[in-house]
């Protein structure tokens, strides 16, 4: 054996694997895309995009969290969402069996990213983070409120 | 039977006991992927839907002696990317659930990053092994009258 022929086989073994993997992940119906789109409408991961998260919001299957600190939930955030922010996380209990999407600003934000993490840590996995948060929300003129 | 044998089946078993649950739930393995926090974004999915199917083809090649060299050297690269990973986030002082045989998120069914990182040294110290009986037999192969 020549050490040609064993990068051949190396490179063979590895071509068998894609092309395995995404025939399958294409022919199942919960595969996974195999490139991120930005205006995907599937979850990615733990990123869900707004047209899920106004199924799941109009639907009352999930739980919004805003990720961002008390000032900032407490000027505008989407309606029925509580705050808690990924230091707080360690206090909290909420329900495992419910979705959970997170979410802050805008996709600048990464405190939702965080706290869905920290949940998913947690032992929380139908987890998720809104991309593009809450100005995503606001744009597509879903109810928000303001804490009195 | 030759301990070289042994060590191969034995490996072979784990990379596809391994495997299984990973192709099983291609989502569920992306959010472990994601977890790690080490792999950029786009080459998230690639990697959930790809890498399962190369550890099933790894384990079958152990098993069956297909493709042998170059299921032993992919051992041996994925392994020592495994370990590195595990290390740097036990480094960084992020405890994850590693993926590596189940794909369970309850906190209650992880075990300690130590533990991780001793099982996998284990396992590496098996695939070293082959691969050195590997080139052990090459040369022996050279240096033989008939290949002369």
């Amino acid at each position: 054996m020549s050490y040609g022929k064993l990068l051949l086989q190396v490179f063979f073994i590895l071509v068998i694997a894609c092309s395995m993997g995404i025939g399958v992940n294409a022919l199942r119906k919960d595969g996974l895309p195999l490139l991120v789109k930005a205006n995907s409408s599937k979850k990615l991961g733990f990123s869900v995009d707004i047209s899920f998260a106004k199924k799941m919001f109009y639907e009352n299957k999930a739980i919004f969290i805003d990720a961002r600190p008390k000032e900032f939930y407490n000027k505008l955030h989407i309606k029925g969402a509580i705050n808690i922010t990924p230091e707080q996380i360690e206090k909290v209990t909420l329900p495992k069996d419910k979705i959970i999407i997170t979410y802050c600003d805008n996709q600048m934000c990464e405190l939702s990213k965080e706290l869905a993490l920290e949940l998913y840590s947690l032992g929380f996995d139908k987890v998720y983070y809104l991309k593009d948060g809450l100005d995503s929300w606001v744009s597509h003129n879903l109810p928000t409120e303001k804490e009195k | 039977m030759k301990l070289s044998y042994i060590l191969r089946y034995f490996l072979g078993i784990v990379f596809i006991y391994a495997s299984i649950d990973k192709i099983h739930y291609p989502d569920k393995f992306l959010k472990i992927l994601v977890n790690y926090r080490l792999v950029p974004d786009i080459f998230l999915n690639p990697i959930a839907i790809i890498l399962p199917w190369l550890e099933l083809l790894i384990g079958i090649s152990l098993i069956t002696g297909i493709f042998l060299e170059a299921g032993i050297l992919w051992a041996n690269i994925l392994l020592i990317i495994f370990f590195t990973a595990l290390f740097i986030d036990f480094l960084r002082g992020i405890n994850i659930n590693c993926g590596c045989f189940n794909l369970d998120t309850n906190p209650t069914a992880r075990y300690s990053m130590l533990w991780y990182l001793i099982r996998d040294l284990f396992l590496i110290l098996i695939s070293i092994y082959l691969l050195y009986d590997m080139f052990k037999k090459w040369r022996e192969k050279d240096e033989s009258p008939y290949h002369r």
